[in-house]
């Protein structure tokens, strides 16, 4: 407790102290300390400016990447719609099972002797056509 | 800009070409019965249970294939072998299929002419005639 009572005292009394050597540093300062006189103030003003200006001109570099990054925005747009239109199907609606399902509109038999007839493969989506009457071939013959 | 040109071209042609880039495959079969049955030639396993449950073989020999790319509007010769072959007209392409006339002839003679809507990997499976001690079959199919 003893100790606890004279480390606050003595942080009160080291901050008392700082406080007033502060306040003797700082009149004495104001007192002697006084700006240089420039041997060439013309040339500094000069210089001064100078700077002023070439700082005044960055924020236009900062230009370049804004008009970059909109073109690139810009193209992006254009390359999302050109994939849209070339990917996307054109009519994306909801597409049936049959869309998926070959199918034969018609078949014909280009020869007297022969009859064609045409299903659907149950339970796939593939499609038969279906030669009747066609001429047994030998084995002796070649298909190949 | 250039790049930006550049990669735009690039996924342009990549799109035309996958937009472009369907095929028709056609093959010449001999399906017969064995016993034990004989093995499956590769390519041929999508279409060896429908042969088996519509046809009846259990074994399949390929005798020839041949693949050709399908333009809306194209005409192409398949030919999977000397004897048997197709002449394929693409008459209009849809997101999902092709419609194609397409003729069968044997040597100079034909012997088919069919109209049919051919959906991607969703085969026609033809019925020829018997040879020797089995059956072709001939097989198109858009891929």
């Amino acid at each position: 407790m003893r100790a606890k009572n004279f480390r606050a005292s003595f942080a009160i009394c080291m901050k008392n102290s700082d406080e007033t050597d502060w306040t003797v540093t700082r009149s004495l300062l104001r007192k002697h300390l006084t700006a240089p006189r420039l041997e060439h103030p013309d040339f500094v003003n000069q210089r001064v400016l100078q700077e002023l200006e070439r700082l005044g001109e960055r924020p236009r570099a900062s230009a370049f990447p804004l008009r970059w990054l909109a073109w690139s925005g810009a193209t992006a747009i254009v390359c999302a719609g050109l994939l849209t239109l070339l990917f996307l199907p054109r009519d994306a609606g909801r597409r049936s099972d049959k869309d998926f399902i070959s199918q034969v509109v018609s078949a014909r038999a280009e020869m007297p002797q022969l009859s064609v007839s045409e299903f659907s493969v149950p339970d796939e989506r593939g499609v038969v056509i279906w030669i009747e009457g066609a001429e047994y071939i030998p084995a002796e013959s070649s298909v190949r | 800009m250039r790049g930006a040109l550049a990669v735009l071209v690039l996924l342009l042609a990549c799109g035309r070409a996958e937009a472009e880039g369907d095929r028709i495959w056609s093959a010449l079969v001999l399906a017969t019965k064995e016993t034990p049955p004989s093995a499956i030639p590769a390519g041929l396993e999508r279409f060896a249970a429908t042969i088996r449950r519509i046809f009846g073989y259990n074994s399949l020999y390929l005798l020839g294939e041949k693949k050709r790319d399908l333009f809306s509007g194209g005409e192409e010769w398949l030919v999977p072998s000397k004897e048997f072959f197709f002449r394929v007209q693409s008459l209009s392409r849809d997101a999902t299929f092709y419609t194609l006339r397409i003729e069968l002839y044997r040597d100079k003679n034909l012997l088919l002419t069919t109209e049919a809507k051919l959906a991607k990997n969703a085969p026609l499976y033809i019925r020829g005639p018997e040879w020797g001690s089995g059956q072709l079959i001939l097989l198109l199919e858009v891929r």
